[in-house]
């Protein structure tokens, strides 16, 4: 251990022990689990974990292949999990690669710089904002984990290089092997641009050497009688380094192909058809800010400040290669910044997130950063600092960047607890108890708001989900075909999100899909009017909610199979890679103890009377020496390949060095290549400043610190107290729940007390208020006086059900000079009963038996309630084909209905399905009617990708489905069980008057007046119109923004449909209820039609109302 | 090492010599031909032994005899040897639960015999499980369901076809019924017509001696009958606010069945400007009820209730003046200090003389310079309405102002610097 001590930097001890302690430290608190990524490769292990040796994950996207990752990292998770669990696992192996990328950007600085710099260079990473982000923050365990092995096996690469040893050719390629299992991206690219510049510069090294035997006669000028010894002479010079490289080379393709051959074979096989999800990594950082500090600013950090010194030193040192190698990893961090990443990718700009480049350039920087902190320490930016400003500003500056890049570190790894990126941790043991009670996991499950948690809690369950945290691996044209991550996060993907999602709640039978766990109420209006109902709330807060009528998973599930040899290398090859390496990596530290145990040599090592040691090594290498040994000596000796090699190379070798024979008179110096160093010698150098002249540099570098600071904050507060700023800024608060701040912007003579504030912000609810996100605010300026700004905001509001443009008139008053708001007066009305009561049914469903862990027996399940449908037409309206038509619940029990509509081409085959998702009511009491339409959709944002902006949101944005045939009828078939969620009818319609206003279109008006006794959060107003034979001619339906509170009313203005914008298709359908026998004629005369001016081309109009309560459960 | 690979060969060679240097073949059985007489009974009650004999005088004692019988679960192989021309083979109470045709084919060397024997199931046993569906039908003589009954023997077999088999039903009116019939291709079933009574029918089945748990049938009220409507004998104020209940006579079908609790009704209320109001509802103990909030105008509505397409008889309601009674006050002051124009109206009394409810919307309508016309509301508080204009945003000149409150109108006029 001495010995070791002794051989090895210090600096590389104390960083490694730094980054065991902080890093360790940092990972056991749990960072890990806000990180983006961390939870996955968790989950990978957990499938290792539990099968080993299956390719197939069926968990996630109705399966999808293991393969289609390198597990190297993963498996070693898996293997610790059967020790430590999943979660320490995870712990252990990534600080392993911690410590491991310590260990090598040492080795990796060595090749470049100083002993000295590189230690710095180790001490540097550990504290790295790029490191503390990829391990803390994105949790990127394969990177960290293949990157080690990689910078460790570069110094084997030049070592074989340079001195052809063998033992080093073998080291190298298993690091390889070992990065490639860990991460094939690193291997790929890493050969680019941390391989590459080791072999340029030995290459470079070997050119410019002058061999032993080489005569030491330089021409001072290029002559064609010396130009043919010149260049043999260089040839013969770097030959053997470059036959090393190409002997390299094969191999590190093989070590990077075999390794994880069957992911080769899969991804040419099953080729990812995904298309491009967008990530902020290839943003303009100018135009996306958020996204510059992300992936760029953040990574750098405050070795931004050194970067001209890197590329100086960098330039004009030998490690200029890899300088090359950091400029290009520097240009092509810069994501979409410049057209010319975009350019130079070409397609895979949109496959691959750049800021791996960012990364890797600042791994590439280390080695320079240690040399700028040599330099900063006692070299040439010591001598000028010193010089120019002084000891105290030397001392001053050196204790500043200390603590400065010890709190971005801190910072940067803690980013996750000071802004979160995931929700709040979640516990998942009510959900898993959940799935496996009454064989929930029979079905598949949805989680919506869970951030990458949810891949934790994948890994805790047999349960599948159509959803999952791996976009590379899925399958389902639903989500192939779109740019959303996840479904769970679909409100951030824009239309394609959204469409996505709506697609796999309109038609979850399709998916096998029951559950949903909702831990973002933004979802729950999409999930309620898509015929979805919450089943109960789990003691972990998680909303849970269920379809009715879905069919179980089959038993057998289809797997995508590969062969046998391919998943026995799966399982084994790439861990015994990383095994094998990491044994031929220490080989340093246990092969002498090795080599001295089997010392042959009785008078060296270890020695006994009995000569046990040799006894041992006799029995065990006796088959060998005396059968293989002999026919290998024999076949060897026959073939005599090394013997053949060598002669060849001395020929060669010989007459290389006859032909590099220069003449002896043709003898001169040296010529310097590199002028710029000259040109650099010739600057003029700046004398020393005088101590008075320290003084006032400092004192003026102190002024400009503090000025700037000063001037930033006043520019700062003064944008924010303008009139146009105060209303974005009260928007905003009301936006993120910060009421303190809302009120503060009131104006104080007039505002209410605080109290009576929040209660009225309270009773304010809806599908804004309380579902709604605010997506953006602008406001004009329309009247001002000194004293009294009139504005009109503008804002737009996102709900998973539509967006809400609203347009309000706001007054500004001046007070003390600054702006407030004058609040508008809010409903005063009062209801009419002090205490009101109503009589409400209550249904539940329970079986006769005794309560047992078995299915549902068939005695106790309810009949299908009748469902009748009254009519059902095929229509064309803007461009859509729909279904629309009604249908009646004939039973006496309430139903949960599923309406589904076909399309058939002339020959009776089926061109599309889907089912009626948000224009119908699902919950139906008995007797109760609803009309239906069914809009028929194509594969969410398969359409749309090429004409919508995917960064903007528009729930209610459609795409059509593709139909390759003529359409030649339809079919309707309504389904339906009985239930007991979501049934009340509280809301009534009221004044309800058809006006034609000015421009000549008709309106609805009237007002829903609440008669029931709990709110009606988010009204639904559903509108059938029928034509003159009491048919449905079309149905529209109209979300109200605000609340309707019990015995209150809201006012409604709905515009009506023209009858010609709607084209009837097919009337000749075939309708498929639940009923035997007609029980409702057509022509029963119902009295709760409005007639409708004959101009609308429509005879008569039904309004139905229900409405999403958001206060139940 | 050519001595070990010679050893090597010589190994192999023998090894070869030895697997050619295979036995005598031992001697034959002695051979049987032509037919074996296979004695059982033709019908053999399910889980009794049974000894299957097969017969032939010349056949030598010891010869070994095959006895194959194939049922509805397979083939099973039994052995015996002859003894004095007869081997018998007997078949355990295990081998014979499984009710059906049994073919025996019992072979002594190439000699061959046939028998058939069937295994009749035994006799039926409890618990039965009788199933009805669908099991809510329409209490209206015309709708039916189906009772129906799989018996089995303690062995799991189906019972014979013709077992008679009694279903027992008692009618929601206690009334009860048997309805009789037999087992057809494994089943006992029957229609079950509905009677004119709603309710739970018990269905009960029995065959022989065994007998089942209880089923149930719905029967629920067909259409409903024209029905009345009521509401509380008073006089109603048109203030916009009060409710009032409207109610619905009890629902029936044509048999006086009541309609079953959470069946919609929809209330249809007509104002006399021929305005709409949809009230939905659903009954309780067959009872519908709605709340009406009544309107800020006087006059009369008039209301049904509908179901299923069933239109209830009118109820005619009357609603008398009920807000801002008598005159409105409305007064306007403008403020050049301020730029503020205040229009106030009030107080605003009720039919009773009571403030009028707080909220109550009060629209004030402004006529301006050159045709200009803007309408404003605003709410009561305690009895007044207040409105403040900027006096910036109004062109100078003389302005006319009316406030309407329900079906009553107040006026005041103001001058805009």
């Amino acid at each position: 251990m001495r010995s070791l001590l002794n051989n090895y930097n210090p600096y590389l001890f104390l960083a490694l022990a730094i980054a065991f302690a902080y890093h360790g430290a940092l990972l056991l608190s749990g960072t890990y689990t806000h990180t983006y990524d961390a939870f996955v490769h968790i989950f990978f292990a957990d499938h290792y974990a539990r099968a080993w040796f299956d390719h197939w994950e069926p968990r996630w996207y109705t399966g999808f292949p293991m393969t289609s990752y390198p597990p190297g990292s993963q498996q070693s998770i898996a293997l610790l999990s059967s020790f430590v669990g999943l979660k320490t696992g995870f712990v252990i192996v990534a600080l392993f690669a911690v410590l491991n990328v310590t260990l090598g950007i040492y080795r990796f600085s060595r090749i470049w710089v100083s002993e000295e710099a590189a230690g710095y260079a180790a001490l540097i990473l550990v504290f790295a904002s790029c490191i503390a982000e990829t391990v803390h923050v994105f949790g990127q365990l394969p990177t960290m984990f293949s990157l080690g092995f990689l910078l460790n096996a570069l110094p084997f690469v030049q070592r074989w290089l340079d001195e052809g040893k063998i033992r080093w050719l073998l080291t190298a390629w298993l690091l390889n092997a070992a990065t490639t299992a860990g991460h094939h991206v690193t291997t790929l690219f890493g050969a680019v641009f941390f391989v590459a510049p080791v072999i340029g510069l030995s290459l470079v090294t070997a050119f410019r050497t002058p061999l032993p035997d080489e005569p030491l006669a330089h021409p001072g000028r290029v002559t064609w009688a010396n130009l043919r010894p010149l260049v043999v002479r260089r040839v013969r010079r770097v030959l053997p380094a470059t036959m090393r490289a190409a002997v390299y080379g094969p191999g590190l393709i093989i070590a990077l192909v075999f390794v994880v051959l069957p992911y080769w074979l899969w991804s040419r096989a099953d080729p990812i058809t995904q298309v491009s999800i967008p990530h902020a990594s290839r943003d303009s950082f100018i135009v996306n800010t958020s996204a510059g500090l992300v992936f760029w600013l953040i990574p750098y950090g405050l070795s931004l400040i050194a970067l001209p010194y890197v590329f100086y030193k960098g330039m004009t040192t030998r490690a200029w290669p890899m300088t090359l190698s950091l400029a290009a990893l520097v240009f092509l961090g810069t994501g979409g910044t410049t057209p010319f990443p975009r350019m130079l990718l070409g397609g895979a700009f949109d496959v691959l997130t750049l800021d791996r480049f960012t990364f890797w350039a600042t791994i590439t920087m280390m080695p320079l950063l240690g040399e700028f902190v040599v330099s900063l320490r006692h070299r040439g930016l010591a001598r000028y600092l010193r010089e120019q400003f002084g000891t105290i500003t030397w001392r001053l500056l050196q204790v500043s960047l200390i603590i400065t890049y010890l709190s971005l570190s801190a910072f940067v790894a803690n980013l996750t607890q000071f802004r979160r990126f995931q929700p709040d941790p979640i516990d998942f043991q009510p959900i898993v108890t959940f799935l496996e009670k009454d064989e929930h996991w029979r079905w598949r499950y949805l989680t919506l708001g869970f951030g990458d948690q949810m891949a934790w809690l994948s890994a805790q369950t047999t349960a599948s989900t159509v959803d999952g945290n791996y976009h590379s691996a899925r399958r389902l044209p639903e989500l192939t075909t779109t740019p959303v991550e996840r479904l769970e996060g679909s409100k951030y993907s824009g239309v394609p999100g959204i469409g996505s999602l709506q697609q796999f709640l309109a038609v979850p039978d399709k998916y096998n899909l029951k559950f949903v766990f909702s831990n973002d109420q933004f979802y729950d209006p999409l999930l309620f009017f898509s015929g979805w109902h919450r089943l109960q709330r789990l003691e972990n807060g998680i909303m849970v909610w269920e379809r009715e009528d879905i069919p179980p998973l089959p038993e057998v599930l289809p797997r995508k199979e590969i062969p046998l040899y391919q998943r026995a290398m799966w399982g084994i090859i790439p861990l015994t890679a990383i095994i094998a390496a990491l044994i031929a990596f220490s080989s340093p530290i246990w092969l002498p103890y090795l080599r001295w145990l089997l010392n042959l040599n009785e008078e060296g090592g270890l020695h006994t009377p009995l000569h046990l040691r040799s006894r041992l090594w006799g029995t065990i290498t006796w088959p060998f020496r005396r059968l293989l040994l002999p026919l290998l000596g024999a076949v060897w000796s026959r073939v005599d390949l090394i013997g053949r090699a060598q002669r060849i190379w001395a020929w060669l070798d010989g007459y290389l060095r006859s032909w590099s024979a220069l003449p002896a008179t043709d003898d001169s110096p040296a010529v310097p290549w590199q002028v710029w160093l000259d040109w650099g010698q010739r600057l003029p150098h700046l004398r020393p400043a005088t101590p008075t002249a320290h003084h006032v540099r400092l004192a003026l570098l102190m002024l400009i610190a503090v000025t700037s600071v000063a001037t930033a904050g006043t520019i700062y507060v003064r944008q924010a107290r303008t009139p146009v700023a105060v209303v974005e800024h009260y928007y905003d608060d009301l936006d993120f729940r910060r009421f303190s701040s809302a009120y503060a912007r009131l104006d104080p003579l007039t505002r209410p007390a605080y109290d009576q504030y929040l209660l009225d912000l309270s009773v304010t609810g809806g599908m804004v208020a309380s579902y709604g996100k605010l997506n953006s605010v602008y406001v004009q300026v329309v009247a001002a006086d000194p004293e009294r700004v009139s504005v009109i905001a503008e804002t737009d509001w996102v709900t998973s059900l539509t967006t809400y443009p609203t347009r309000q008139h706001l007054t500004l008053v001046l007070r003390d000079g600054r702006w407030y708001i004058l609040l508008d007066p809010v409903d005063t009305t009062v209801p009419p009963e002090p205490f009101f009561r109503r009589g409400e049914i209550g249904w539940v469903a329970t079986s006769r038996r005794r309560i047992v862990d078995k299915p549902t027996a068939f005695a106790d399940i309810l009949d299908r309630p009748e469902i009748q449908i009254l009519s059902a037409r095929l229509v064309r309206y803007e461009g859509r084909y729909m279904v629309v038509g009604e249908l009646i619940n004939s039973d006496s029990d309430p139903a949960d209905v599923t309406v589904t509509a076909l399309l058939r081409d002339p020959d009776g085959v089926e061109l599309t399905r889907y089912n009626a998702q948000q224009v119908m009511m699902h919950k139906l009491f008995p007797k109760e009617m609803t009309p239906f339409r069914v809009d028929f959709e194509g594969v969410a944002g398969a359409v749309l990708s090429d004409t919508v902006d995917l960064q903007t949101f528009k729930p209610d944005a459609f795409t059509p489905p593709l139909l390759t045939r003529p359409l030649g009828s339809f079919a309707v078939f309504a389904k339906a069980v009985v239930t007991r969620h979501d049934l009340s009818r509280n809301l009534s319609v009221q004044n309800l008057a058809i006006v034609q206003t000015d421009d000549g279109s008709y309106h609805l008006r009237g007002q829903l007046f609440n008669t029931g006794t709990v709110e009606a959060t988010i009204p639904h107003v559903l509108l059938t119109y029928y034509d003159d034979q009491n048919q449905v001619a079309w149905v529209d339906h109209v979300y109200i923004r605000d609340t309707v509170r019990p015995q209150r009313a809201q006012p409604i203005d709905i515009v009506l449909a023209g009858y010609g914008d709607v084209e009837v298709i097919s009337e000749q359908s075939g309708l498929f209820g639940t009923n035997l026998v007609p029980e409702v004629s057509l022509d029963t005369p119902w009295r709760e039609r409005l007639p409708l001016p004959e101009a609308t081309g429509f005879a008569s109009l039904r309004v139905s109302v229900h409405a999403f309560e958001g206060g139940g459960l | 090492m050519v001595r070990g690979l010679v050893r090597t060969i010589l190994l192999f060679v023998m090894l070869v010599l030895l697997t050619g240097c295979t036995g005598r073949a031992s001697d034959a059985e002695p051979q049987l031909a032509g037919a074996l007489t296979v004695r059982t009974p033709a019908i053999l009650p399910a889980g009794k032994p049974l000894t299957v004999v097969a017969e032939r005088l010349d056949a030598p004692d010891g010869l070994e005899a095959l006895l194959l019988a194939q049922g509805s679960y397979g083939p099973v192989l039994y052995r015996a040897r002859f003894q004095g021309g007869r081997a018998e083979f007997h078949l355990p109470g295990e081998d014979t639960r499984v009710a059906g045709l049994v073919a025996l084919t019992a072979r002594a060397g190439a000699a061959e015999g046939h028998a058939d024997l069937t295994i009749t199931p035994g006799e039926v046993v409890a618990p039965l499980t009788a199933l009805v569906g669908p099991r809510t039908i329409i209490a209206d003589g015309a709708h039916w369901g189906t009772a129906a009954v799989i018996p089995f023997d303690s062995h799991g077999n189906p019972v014979a076809a013709g077992t008679p088999v009694e279903f027992y039903l008692v009618r929601p009116n206690a009334r009860t019924e048997t309805i009789s019939t037999t087992v057809q291709h494994l089943v006992g079933w029957e229609r079950v017509w509905s009677a004119t009574v709603a309710g739970r029918t018990t269905v009960i089945v029995r065959v022989g001696q065994a007998h089942g748990h209880e089923a149930s049938l719905t029967e629920t009220p067909g259409w409903p009958v024209r029905f009345a409507l009521s509401a509380p004998p008073r006089g109603l104020p048109a203030d916009g606010r009060q409710l009032v209940a409207l109610r619905t006579s009890p629902i029936v079908d044509r048999y006086g069945n009541q309609m079953l609790d959470g069946t919609l009704v929809t209330f249809v209320v007509e104002a006399p400007d021929s305005t709409l109001r949809l009230i939905p509802a659903y009954t309780i103990n067959g009872v519908a009820e709605a709340y009406l909030q009544s309107p800020a105008t006087p006059g009369r509505l008039t209301a049904y209730a509908t179901l299923y397409g069933v239109k209830s008889l009118p109820l005619r309601l009357d609603f008398k003046p009920g807000l801002a009674v008598g005159t409105i006050a409305v007064r306007a002051s403008v403020d050049q200090k301020t730029g503020i124009v205040t229009l106030e109206a009030g107080p605003l009394l009720g039919n009773l003389g009571q403030l009028v409810p707080e909220g109550t919307e009060v629209r004030f309508t402004l006529a301006g310079p050159e045709g200009w016309t803007q309408t404003f509301t605003a709410a009561t508080e305690d009895g007044w309405a207040r409105l403040e204009l900027w006096l910036a945003d109004l062109v100078p000149g003389s302005y006319q102002v009316e406030v309407t409150v329900g079906a009553n109108v107040g006026e005041t006029q103001f001058t805009a610097p």
